[in-house]
């Protein structure tokens, strides 16, 4: 099995007409300008709501960008061909983390900075909460992949997944949110709260691959 | 014709499996040596998918055993690096085109000489023509031709198949027996659940 030929697949068919790889991005995007606008236009209220809109913004586009991301290997039976031809599903999954880093935890970080500004905070503030933001992501992204798997190896579908994964990216939020906040009002980029979040990030990164495998497994039974 | 370096055989004595807790089939005893083919017939409902499934290790039967042999030594884990699967269903993308499926599989089962050697494969299972066309809008029977041609890129020594040739024409549905052949004769093993009676030297076994 080949790491680079399942990511490569995946890009390819993200990239064509309808692959609907910036769904995500679009989401948080129209989210965070939906939030912006209802805040007013205030830069004091703006900088306040920011760490909300933007922790908020960019977690349910992640969890909802993947939501799919192993349906389609599940409805054409390519899942129940790995694990029946495979001691491990461990590279496919290797290659799933990857392309949900490339294709939507990246797009939605970098996004994350002109969105940041547009809610009044400075360059360089923006793109300090960009970088915690992208970090915060890859924990968000693992438990977005444990929502796929969970949606594709159970069968369950619409937004049950994502409802059901939320709270398990909630202490990423709310830490997320926190040390966004701190960082905008000028306090130290490496607060408690900041490394909460690196530490939530890497807990979930290292623990959730065994359940996303189990929950594809369970939907070959 | 080069035989396979491993070779594996297959003793199943008093199978039975249950799809969603009810029994589907029951008593399935065969042995198989390093060569030889197994057609599983049955109507539909029979539970030969589930019979295969069993034999993948898949899903574990509700009654019974099966052990793989392998030089000389009876083994009860699956030899899943072994395997070539078959689902009813052909594990095609609808937006790759049929190169691409080559492409990938090539790149998957780490077979990268075979990658120059694309348009053989195609030409193999008369998709000629079709290279740049998405699987998508491929026929059923060209989507379960395209199918087989992940078999032999993957090259391995247990076929399991489930209905291949479901949707094909009679020249397709010879072609897979030609494959099933040349597996036989390199010494593989292929277990094959089918409606259509195969043109191939291997015994039935009826379920259900």
């Amino acid at each position: 099995m080949s790491f680079r030929a399942f990511l490569s697949r995946d890009l390819n068919r993200a990239f064509r007409a309808g692959g609907g790889w910036f769904y995500g991005l679009f989401f948080f995007a129209l989210f965070s300008t939906a939030a912006g606008l209802v805040f007013g236009p205030a830069p004091t209220d703006l900088r306040a709501s920011a760490p909300a809109v933007i922790w908020l913004g960019a977690a349910m586009a992640l969890l909802m960008g993947a939501s799919d991301v192993f349906a389609k290997d599940a409805d054409s039976g390519f899942i129940l061909i790995l694990f029946a031809e495979s001691e491990s599903a461990a590279r496919y999954l290797a290659a799933k983390a990857a392309f949900v880093l490339i294709v939507l935890v990246a797009p939605i970080t970098l996004s994350a900075i002109p969105i940041a500004v547009m809610f009044s905070l400075p360059l360089i503030v923006a793109m300090t909460v960009a970088a915690l933001l992208g970090a915060g992501l890859v924990g968000v992204g693992a438990v977005a992949l444990f929502s796929a798997a969970l949606s594709a190896g159970l069968r369950v579908g619409g937004l049950l997944p994502v409802s059901l994964a939320t709270p398990i990216a909630a202490p990423l939020l709310i830490f997320g949110s926190l040390a966004t906040k701190t960082i905008v009002e000028g306090g130290s980029v490496f607060a408690p709260e900041t490394l909460l979040v690196l530490a939530l990030a890497c807990v979930n990164s290292a623990i959730l691959p065994p359940f996303i495998l189990w929950a594809l497994r369970a939907g070959v039974d | 014709m080069e035989p396979f370096p491993v070779k594996y055989g297959l003793h199943a004595s008093g199978l039975a499996g249950q799809r969603g807790g009810a029994p589907v089939y029951e008593g399935a005893t065969f042995d198989l040596e390093p060569g030889d083919a197994l057609q599983v017939r049955g109507p539909n409902g029979a539970g030969k998918s589930t019979l295969l499934m069993n034999l993948a290790g898949l899903v574990p039967p509700s009654d019974g055993r099966s052990s793989w042999r392998v030089e000389n030594q009876e083994t009860a884990e699956t030899p899943r690096e072994a395997i070539s699967f078959m689902a009813h269903r052909s594990a095609l993308e609808p937006a790759l085109t049929v190169r691409e499926h080559v492409s990938f599989w090539c790149a998957h089962y780490r077979n990268p000489n075979l990658i120059e050697n694309q348009s053989a494969w195609i030409q193999a299972v008369n998709l000629n023509g079709y290279d740049d066309t998405p699987a998508g809008r491929l026929s059923a029977g060209q989507q379960r031709r395209l199918d087989l041609i992940r078999l032999m890129i993957a090259d391995r020594p247990i076929w399991i198949l489930d209905e291949p040739t479901a949707f094909v024409d009679a020249a397709g549905a010879r072609h897979v027996e030609q494959q099933i052949e040349r597996q036989k004769q390199r010494g593989g093993l292929t277990i094959v659940a089918t409606h259509d009676r195969l043109d191939i030297d291997s015994p039935e076994l009826t379920i259900g």
